[in-house]
């Protein structure tokens, strides 16, 4: 795990939480900045995945408990693309709250792939 | 994407399950099944005997959250029946194992989704089916001589 990143993921996902929390407020779909802060959080993820499966790879340090690791990894990816199909034909409130739950989950995700990581992250 | 009719001008009682908060509530149900399959899945493969019966008991936690997401996906009266059935399933598995988790802590010596009435996961496992059933109360599909 790249520490800075891990954090910078959480944050990401916290924020793309918050402005699907304010739509929803405001009995909206979700705001378009919500959808492309998504967007620049998945690639971050996907840079991140990239680089734990080649320092896993290389052998440099490898997780616990590699198979929970690499699962939470997948998982991890998968949650914002579904929840922005899941509300894309959805432009209620109820849209911006799918995006709201998806924000929540993925912070909840990257801590606990931090944990299984084994490091003291930053 | 548009959708092919809009949500709100066709009052079809029948795909009504999925739509507003159908879909959060669909949302939710689809990261519990995830989440409860997965982890009862990789507790059976690792270690089963060290706690057997929580570990079948997080494996049948999590096929009923995924008959519950597949029902509230599906259209029809058949599945609006077995989202009733799933999700009151759901309700009682979470207050018995929750009950019996608080009572009687030896019985349980590792967490389900259902210990302590779901702590582990910030209660959502006890609310999900009380929102889930008013959910499906309002959205019963009418019998033909309703309007």
């Amino acid at each position: 795990m790249i520490g800075w990143l891990g954090t910078a993921l959480i944050v990401g996902a916290l924020v793309v939480a918050g402005l699907a929390g304010v739509s929803a407020l405001r009995r909206r779909g979700p705001y378009l900045v919500a959808v492309a802060v998504a967007v620049i959080v998945e690639v971050m993820l996907v840079v991140q995945a990239v680089v734990a499966v080649a320092v896993a790879a290389y052998g440099r340090q490898t997780p616990d408990e590699p198979g929970l690791f690499f699962s939470y990894l997948v998982a991890c990816t998968a949650v914002l693309p579904v929840s922005v199909l899941l509300a894309r034909a959805e432009r209620t409130q109820f849209g911006s709250l799918v995006i709201l739950v998806g924000g929540l989950v993925l912070a909840v995700l990257v801590v606990r792939l931090q944990q299984l990581w084994g490091v003291a992250v930053g | 994407m548009s959708r092919l009719a809009d949500p709100s001008a066709a009052a079809v009682p029948d795909d009504a399950r999925r739509h507003g908060p159908g879909r959060v509530l669909i949302a939710i149900y689809g990261t519990f099944a995830v989440a409860a399959t997965a982890r009862a899945a990789y507790q059976l493969s690792t270690r089963f005997s060290e706690a057997p019966v929580a570990y079948l008991l997080s494996g049948f936690a999590g096929l009923v959250y995924v008959l519950a997401t597949v029902a509230l996906v599906r259209v029809g009266r058949a599945w609006w029946t077995v989202a009733v059935t799933a999700v009151s399933v759901e309700l009682l598995g979470v207050l018995v194992v929750g009950t019996l988790s608080v009572l009687d802590r030896q019985a349980f010596p590792d967490e389900t989704v259902w210990s302590g009435f779901g702590r582990g996961y910030g209660f959502i496992p006890l609310a999900l089916p009380v929102l889930g059933l008013i959910w499906l109360r309002t959205t019963r599909p009418v019998s033909r001589a309703g309007n």
